[in-house]
């Protein structure tokens, strides 16, 4: 049951070239980031460290969260539709299962996403000359990135459930990332969903994270992630009488 | 009038006034724990605090002008209204409305977030304290590039209805808008959440040397407003026109 549910979602998405987003936004960061790296060589450090800091600084600070809130919308928004609600909840299967199906999907979108920025990172560092390939801390930071990015994926899945509009999730998901840089700054980002991801991704240069705050990491992951989710099912059974 | 009337009864319990007020919350926020590392009385916070407003302005306001323009076109989208409004509406009106309706959001926005400006300067006491022309100058060359983005966002968002299309376009001007800041005049140009540093009349230097970061003002740039105003025009034109020819 679980893999129909899933599949359902996945269909739901056939013909909807909304994948062009995710990769399209890492283009955009990594073209420019890339320009940006070549302008102020006499400032940065020639290396693939600068290179990456350049290509993901803004991206996941501010717009991959954004653009994981565009998404999660997508996902939620297709209920919101007539009475697709009244459908969703008529049909045989448990309300969990649905919330985990658009979760995973919702996570694998964002693997597109980060899958796209490592592509380019490696493609644009070898165009612009640096020797050899990037060691595999990277692909250690994007993967530890798309594990923070389920607890936000799981709590923007819940924003959307609750607020009908389309564009106000992107907002507050935007909201929620700001909030998550200043909150970072202070040392208490671990503890807020929007940011789990950009601390994960060693975007600053700052360092990712410690060997000894990796298990609070993925705890503190699983906890928003099962918190949003299960209160995502709860408000789902309302779903259909709110419906319009 | 009427129609203006309309567009906000229609965004009633869309929570509009909310996220105006979060907005400019968020950019004082923002702001505000910048200036809380500048000293109390110093001389130039003020300035530096303007000098930080385009880069905030860049990926808040862009996004905020994307958000609001997706929500006013998508309740029409939702509820299927546009072949009936059209009926009893001219094309031009039900578009102009929907762009008053932004304008008149963004300039709340943009005057509470300059108002609350205003009092974090004072209430940090920074000696250089700019007079009301001046803030209301501000506010203009902040509202010019985010009312260019939501004409552009509009357009796209009452010709697809798929709002995701209109958002992920906000985000992509968000982007390439932060980034134009640290390019050159001519690529800023391109791009219309550019316009917020081009048009900004303080600028930030950073000196290699030292690793100071300093603030320093310049002439308002008359011909990137006046270019700004026909990027603006050109969109506005050519999506009416758009608009008009949609078959619905």
């Amino acid at each position: 049951m679980m893999m129909q549910a899933l599949c359902a979602e996945v269909d739901k998405l056939r013909r909807a070239p909304i994948w062009i987003a995710y990769v399209v936004l890492p283009f955009i960061a990594a073209a420019i980031g890339t320009f940006n790296y070549q302008q102020n060589l006499d400032l940065l450090m020639l290396g693939w460290e600068n290179l990456w800091t350049q290509h993901t600084l803004f991206e996941f600070y501010f717009f991959l969260p954004a653009l994981v809130g565009a998404g999660c919308s997508w996902l939620m928004g297709l209920e919101h539709a007539g009475s697709n609600w009244n459908q969703l909840l008529t049909s045989p299967v448990a309300l969990w299962r649905i919330v985990v199906a658009k979760l995973v999907v919702g996570t694998g979108m964002l693997g597109v996403a980060l899958a796209a920025t490592g592509a380019l990172f490696v493609v644009c560092g070898k165009m612009v000359g640096l020797v050899g390939f990037p060691s595999c801390d990277y692909v250690v930071y994007l993967l530890l990135s798309w594990v923070g990015g389920v607890a936000m994926v799981a709590v923007q899945l819940l924003v959307s459930l609750v607020v009908r509009s389309f564009a106000a999730p992107v907002g507050i998901a935007l909201a929620g990332s700001v909030a998550g840089l200043l909150l970072s700054s202070k040392g208490w980002g671990l503890w807020w969903p929007w940011a789990l991801m950009s601390l994960a991704s060693n975007a600053n240069g700052g360092g990712t994270l410690a060997p000894a705050e990796l298990v609070r990491f993925v705890g503190v992951v699983a906890l928003f992630s099962i918190a949003a989710s299960t209160i995502c099912a709860l408000m789902m059974s309302h779903a259909a009488a709110t419906s319009e | 009038m009427c129609a203006l009337m309309l567009e906000f009864a229609k965004l009633r319990r869309r929570n509009v006034w909310l996220i105006c007020f979060g907005t400019a919350a968020l950019c004082l926020i923002w702001m505000a724990s910048s200036a809380a590392r500048t000293a109390q009385g110093s001389s130039d916070g003020t300035t530096s605090l303007l000098s930080m407003a385009p880069i905030v302005n860049s990926i808040v306001l862009t996004l905020f002008a994307a958000v609001i323009s997706s929500q006013a076109c998508e309740t029409d989208h939702e509820a299927q209204a546009l072949k009936e409004l059209l009926c009893l509406q001219r094309p031009a009106t039900l578009f102009a409305a929907k762009l008053v309706c932004s304008l008149t959001l963004i300039t709340i926005t943009v005057a509470l977030e300059t108002g609350g400006l205003a009092i974090l300067a004072a209430y940090k006491g920074f000696t250089d304290q700019l007079s009301v022309v001046e803030f209301a100058a501000f506010a203009i060359c902040q509202i010019g590039p985010t009312f260019t983005v939501a004409a552009v966002v509009q357009a796209v968002a009452l010709r697809w209805e798929n709002q995701f299309v209109s958002l992920a376009l906000g985000l992509a001007l968000s982007l390439a808008g932060l980034f134009s800041l640290f390019f050159p005049p001519v690529i800023q140009r391109l791009v219309p959440s550019g316009y917020f540093g081009l048009l900004s009349c303080v600028r930030m230097s950073w000196d290699a040397a030292t690793h100071v970061t300093s603030s320093y003002t310049v002439p308002f740039t008359w011909g990137d407003a006046v270019l700004l105003v026909a990027i603006c025009a050109t969109v506005i034109a050519v999506s009416s026109v758009w608009f008009s020819r949609k078959e619905l």
